[in-house]
């Protein structure tokens, strides 16, 4: 039973044993979309799939809506074994262990701001095919920088030293191949008050 | 170590590397075939034995990688490099495979060190990029230990550290300090470290990687990033560490054509 809609739940498949990493990613996103969440990969593992070179070993899932009932889906693998939770840092972020081996980090931005998920998803995604998951919505390197800069502004990364760390790694590594004047028009939208140029060469916001 | 490298320079004979090898000039000359920029050529040749000419191993000077490399480069590369390392040829990879020796990540730039006798065939073959991934070719001075990873020779942990702070130089990547701040607490033989950073300046950098209340003469450190790449390797450290390289190339397999 879904404890945020009192629905009950289709439960998949278990990951196979021995998961890969696209096999452990590829498996929350069908256990995911399975029971109909909005999902978009994201992070720096969604632009590797996209032919970039930039990611570390885990992989992020941001949740369109409804981030208590993506986890209380994901509660009833943890029951049966499929996950384990090793706890966010933060609430807004839950990190999975597919087959206790696999990290796969599931994030909520509607505490960010509450149209990110809805812009990222219509002017910052591309399809990847995503072996059993078919074709994945994954943020493009444009919605990489806004959803790096929103999440330093106003997300879990604003308690950090330096909040827009991120969005400067990403400017030295793939900054060149970014369309700046796209990512500042969705950050106007967001009404961020900050440009590309300027998070990732630190100047302060507002 | 035979260098398949070093005899396309000397151009010598097929025989001679299967004499290297142990193995008769017919298996030499098919242990090569996979290799594009390795001529077998019959120029010049004189003592092939039953009148025939000799078959000398020759570098093709038009072979450039990166021509060749299209849309999943670095599966192509990591290839080349298995082959190589199989055939005996002496060189050492930092730079993302490194990386394999803690948590694996990808990076925009690979490194590859090689001897002073083959660096310009190397730097010929393999230097150059494509906008998104590029190879850079260092020089290894001297011979030093490597540590086979997944069927590649890749750099000892003490050199891989001063690999990637090197790196960082180019491209502030912080999963590389994380890496070189992880290597620094964890594993031993640091020492073996110190003439390699003194060698590209790094001898301050590395004295804080070891005690982060050592602050003097950093040439590549910045405190800020060195204590969020810190903060990262103890983030990453939590996961679990049966992840190999060969699995990040699945991201690159899944990009279309």
């Amino acid at each position: 039973m879904n404890c945020s809609t009192g629905r009950l739940l289709s439960v998949i498949d278990p990951p196979p044993k021995d998961p890969t990493l696209s096999q452990a990613i590829e498996w929350m996103m069908n256990a995911l979309r399975e029971e109909g969440f909005e999902v978009l990969m994201c992070g720096r593992s969604a632009l590797d799939y996209q032919g970039e070179y930039t990611g570390s070993i885990d992989a992020d899932i941001l949740i369109g809506a409804d981030f208590r009932g993506a986890s209380s889906l994901l509660d009833a693998y943890v029951s049966r074994g499929d996950l384990v939770l090793v706890g966010g840092t933060q609430s807004s972020v839950a990190r999975y262990m597919v087959r206790g081996e696999k990290p796969v980090d599931v994030i909520d931005v509607s505490s960010v701001h509450s149209k990110l998920f809805n812009m990222l998803w219509r002017d910052a995604s591309a399809q990847v095919d995503l072996g059993t998951a078919g074709k994945v919505p994954a943020v493009t390197r444009e919605g990489y920088f806004v959803l790096a800069i929103m999440i330093g502004l106003k997300g879990f990364a604003r308690e950090k030293a330096d909040p827009m760390m991120k969005v400067r790694e990403a400017w030295a590594m793939f900054g060149k191949r970014t369309d700046g004047a796209r990512v500042n028009a969705m950050l106007e939208e967001l009404k961020a008050r900050i440009t590309l140029e300027e998070a990732a060469t630190n100047q302060a916001a507002e | 170590m035979v260098s398949i490298f070093q005899y396309t320079l000397l151009n010598e004979s097929v025989q001679r590397l299967a004499q290297s090898w142990h193995v008769n000039p017919g298996q030499a000359a098919r242990r090569i075939r996979d290799l594009p920029f390795i001529i077998l050529s019959h120029e010049d040749s004189r003592g092939g034995g039953r009148g025939r000419p000799c078959r000398r191993i020759t570098l093709d000077a038009e072979w450039r990688f990166w021509d060749k490399a299209g849309a999943k480069p670095l599966g192509k590369l990591v290839a080349f490099l298995r082959l190589l390392h199989a055939l005996g040829e002496p060189f050492a990879l930092g730079i993302p495979f490194t990386s394999a020796l803690w948590r694996p990540f990808l990076h925009p730039e690979i490194r590859i060190l090689a001897p002073p006798e083959t660096y310009s065939i190397w730097v010929r073959l393999f230097a150059g990029g494509i906008g998104r991934l590029s190879v850079v070719v260092e020089l290894l001075p001297y011979p030093i230990e490597v540590d086979e990873v997944d069927g590649l020779p890749v750099l000892a942990p003490p050199m891989a550290l001063v690999d990637a702070l090197q790196e960082f130089e180019r491209v502030p990547n912080l999963n590389l300090l994380a890496l070189a701040d992880w290597i620094a607490h964890h594993l031993p033989a640091i020492d073996a470290a110190r003439q390699f950073a003194a060698l590209h300046g790094l001898n301050g950098d590395l004295s804080y990687l070891e005690d982060h209340r050592h602050r003097g003469d950093m040439r590549v450190l910045k405190l800020p990033e060195a204590r969020e790449a810190h903060a990262r390797a103890a983030e990453m450290s939590r996961v679990f560490a049966g992840t190999t390289f060969d699995e990040l190339l699945d991201r690159e397999a899944a990009v279309r054509d």
